[in-house]
């Protein structure tokens, strides 16, 4: 970090090698689109880089970085006009469904498996921005409470209100028979 | 304390956010409760979803380029070396004077150890000498440029060679899972190689045991020979009258003993 706050680009850009793997993940499960969530990674860490002085040595640069990401994300979402909402599930290039035919493939557990991440990002896709932050940080990204608070500058009770009612949500869309 | 206590102590529990008093409390109730209890599997089936979505890899790397931190020409400039802005500060110096010489038509005169510095004619009648050509700011703005994009074209290049050295290094390092799946394969490849060598090593013992067995019956079959032979020459030197002597017994007997020890 202090080579990078020094201009050195070579040190900041091994730290986007180690974070953009998550930083992606997360914006394209918050997103839901590929492209989308490809431009806002960037963004992230283009305004990260431009603004590396700003940063505290004594926090951590993930808490950072998810929070520039994070606020990207909602930023991105509350420009969409509503009820338009961009699926992951269309077959593009990089679809694992694409040129899949259930008659080709007759591995049955993994047509299921595939049908339950398609309703598990249906239903991240219909949670409220802030919800869905607060979710994708705890379950996907593995941070605490605590570093969810400081991730988005909210208190600790408001997070796992937001957690829990998001997981209530979740939990009437997804749960069901296997 | 009714069911919707523990019903909001559910996703808690599995999350392990309770201690262990709740725990065993809301673990107490569901043993009794069924609607609790199918409720705690609706969230158990939940989280085991959510869990299928795993990341993907990134389409490609999201790298930033040195000049993306150039928002401003003075942000570009603190962020040149010492050398190179004492340069351009000497350089802008230069200019500043140049074009304030050329625009005020400052004099600067040395006589007999004074300096003077004049600004606009003098007042002087003798005939001045002509003025110095005007210095030529254009060329010189233009030969600054020029070394300053060369210099970061240079750098630009550097960097881009450092960068895919580094994506090079970057791709050779394994993740996590990948260091398992290995971690794995190895641990089945040992397993084969130890019940390979367990097969192997009981395969030579059996030939051990049969070479042993074939080369002792054909040791004693040479000892029943070379015994049979002795017998039948001295029974034959015994029916000739060669040999009347006593001692004919204790011959044939130490030959019999030098016989079977050569078998031993």
């Amino acid at each position: 970090m202090l080579a990078s706050q020094r201009g050195d680009a070579m040190a900041f850009n091994r730290l986007v090698l180690r974070w953009e793997k998550p930083i992606y993940n997360l914006s394209l499960r918050m997103l839901q689109d590929r492209d989308e969530a490809a431009e806002s990674t960037q963004e992230a860490f283009c305004s990260a880089y431009r603004n590396i002085r700003r940063f505290r040595l004594d926090s951590r640069f993930s808490t950072w970085i998810f929070r520039i990401a994070v606020n990207q994300c909602i930023t991105r979402l509350r420009r969409r006009p509503p009820g338009i909402h961009l699926s992951m599930d269309d077959q593009g290039p990089d679809s694992p469904l694409k040129g899949w035919s259930p008659a080709q493939e007759s591995h049955e557990r993994e047509m299921l498996l595939e049908e339950d991440k398609r309703r598990v990002r249906q239903a991240m896709e219909k949670l409220p921005p802030d919800q869905r932050a607060v979710v994708e940080l705890k379950f996907y990204q593995e941070l605490t409470f605590d570093d969810i608070s400081q991730v988005l500058e909210a208190p600790l009770s408001t997070i796992k209100s937001r957690f829990y009612s998001g997981l209530e949500m979740l939990k009437l869309r997804l749960g069901g028979a296997e | 304390m009714g069911c919707d206590h523990y019903r909001n102590q559910i996703p808690r529990a599995l999350l392990s956010d309770l201690d262990p008093v709740q725990q065993e409390a809301l673990d107490r109730h569901l043993a009794e409760c069924v609607p609790c209890s199918e409720e705690k599997e609706l969230y158990a089936q939940t989280f085991r979803r959510m869990h299928s979505v795993e990341d993907l890899p990134v389409p490609r790397h999201f790298l930033v380029h040195p000049k993306e931190r150039a928002a401003n020409p003075w942000k570009l400039f603190r962020g040149l070396s010492p050398v190179w802005q004492g340069s351009i500060a000497a350089v802008a110096l230069i200019l500043l004077m140049t074009s304030a010489m050329a625009a005020g038509r400052m004099q600067f005169k040395a006589e007999g150890g004074a300096y003077t510095i004049s600004f606009g004619k003098t007042s002087q009648a003798k005939a001045l000498p002509a003025p110095a050509p005007a210095l030529d700011i254009a060329a010189l703005e233009a030969r600054i440029l020029q070394m300053v994009e060369e210099k970061n074209r240079k750098e630009s290049l550097e960097w881009i060679r450092t960068l895919r050295a580094e994506i090079r290094r970057s791709q050779k390092s394994i993740t996590r899972e990948q260091r398992n799946l290995m971690q794995t394969a190895l641990d089945n490849l040992e397993a084969r190689v130890d019940v390979r060598l367990e097969q192997t090593a009981r395969t030579l013992d059996d030939r051990n045991a049969r070479s042993l067995a074939a080369m002792y019956q054909a040791i004693k079959l040479q000892r029943d020979s070379d015994l049979a032979l002795v017998d039948s020459k001295l029974t034959r030197l015994a029916l000739n009258g060669e040999i009347k002597s006593s001692q004919t017994d204790a011959i044939l007997e130490t030959l019999i003993q030098v016989a079977e020890n050569r078998t031993k």
